[in-house]
């Protein structure tokens, strides 16, 4: 099993479905797509939707989380956070997609991910 | 908007066109009182219908939840109840009861109740052989669920508000639940959350309001009804 990196400049070039058929290939092959910047909540359900379509015995689906800086407790780091967001827009964060069939759970955390193998 | 009276002086010094114009200025007024009309009688009336999703992962509860509400407003004998099992995925159709009539003093709401399949991004036939079920039926059931998945997530579109359904005992910082949530606020949709199985002793509630601050939690167990006086309370504060 691989690891991919898609870049924000790539994805940013595409449209979401393009974008969702990007990720998905990767995952249908076997490997990990880690992407930077997060998809919208759009994207996020038409890709779940989409790997639901491709379900099959050899393929039973995705484990998908994101790691958004967005632990920001006090007034100031939120109006930063906002800031920073405002201008990079969705290239804060990154999101990692994988088969089910490899991964068993990707334990979420604001401040870490925790990718477990089967 | 702007008003102009017509009286037969005015009509005189208009050629054909103006007329024609001023013709449709009275049909537009005529149009605009008459909604005002309906508009203050609506308030009268102080019913309004909604369309109400229950959405969440599976197994949260949401069809036992439905029941519970069934129940309470058609009485404990009605025949209207949705399979409830401790096996994920029971539910792969979406289904819906309409007409289910709640009140609070004076303000009536008019439901129609959508219970819809758990969102998931993975099913695995396999999950449902080691549950007991043989190898075919696992795999129809699973070839069901994913198109319960797809059919929820379409459905997403056509309801007015939504109670979101989590399990209290499980971890609420899930890929799915933050999706689901970002997608009702993205839609306009209004929601409440509702942190089920309280009943349950590995319930934590308070993780769900760490996850979710900014939305109306309702702590109930749909199993037991216990909080379950409270919902209704919130669908009336959040959807009236």
């Amino acid at each position: 099993m691989g690891v991919q990196v898609i870049s924000y400049n790539m994805l940013r070039k595409l449209d979401s479905k393009k974008k969702i058929e990007k990720i998905l290939d990767v995952v249908l092959k076997g490997d990990i797509a880690v992407v930077e910047g997060r998809l919208s909540p759009d994207e996020e359900l038409s890709l779940t939707a989409k790997a639901m379509q491709n379900v099959s015995g050899k393929f039973p689906g995705i484990e998908i989380a994101f790691l958004d800086s967005d632990g920001a407790k006090s007034f100031i780091e939120k109006l930063k956070y906002n800031l920073v967001k405002l201008l990079i827009k969705d290239r804060v964060g990154i999101s990692v997609v994988g088969p089910s069939k490899k991964i068993k759970e990707i334990k979420m955390d604001p401040d870490k991910l925790e990718i477990l193998f089967k | 908007m702007k008003f102009e009276y017509l009286t037969k002086l005015n009509l005189l010094v208009f050629n054909k066109t103006n007329i024609f114009k001023l013709k449709f200025k009275y049909f537009s007024m005529v149009g605009f009182f008459s909604k005002r009309f309906f508009n203050i009688f609506s308030l009268f009336k102080r019913k309004k219908k909604i369309q109400l999703g229950l959405y969440g992962p599976p197994n949260a509860g949401k069809s036992t939840l439905a029941n519970r509400i069934i129940e309470d407003i058609l009485g404990k004998d009605t025949e209207i109840k949705f399979n409830v099992s401790d096996l994920e995925h029971e539910t792969r159709n979406v289904q819906s009861v309409e007409k289910l009539e709640i009140k609070k003093g004076s303000k009536k709401l008019d439901l129609t109740l959508i219970d819809t399949p758990g969102i998931a991004t993975k099913i695995d036939f396999e999950d449902f052989v080691k549950k007991g079920i043989n190898k075919n039926d696992a795999k129809e059931r699973a070839r069901e669920a994913t198109q319960g998945v797809i059919d929820s997530i379409k459905w997403l579109d056509s309801v007015d508000a939504v109670i979101v359904v989590l399990d209290s005992t499980e971890n609420p910082y899930s890929q799915v639940n933050i999706t689901l949530v970002g997608n009702l606020v993205a839609k306009n949709k209004k929601l409440i959350i509702v942190a089920n199985k309280i009943d349950m002793k590995k319930s934590n509630v308070e993780r769900i309001h760490l996850v979710f601050p900014d939305y109306k939690i309702v702590p109930m167990s749909a199993k037991t009804g216990e909080g379950f006086e409270n919902l209704y309370e919130a669908i009336f504060e959040e959807f009236y």
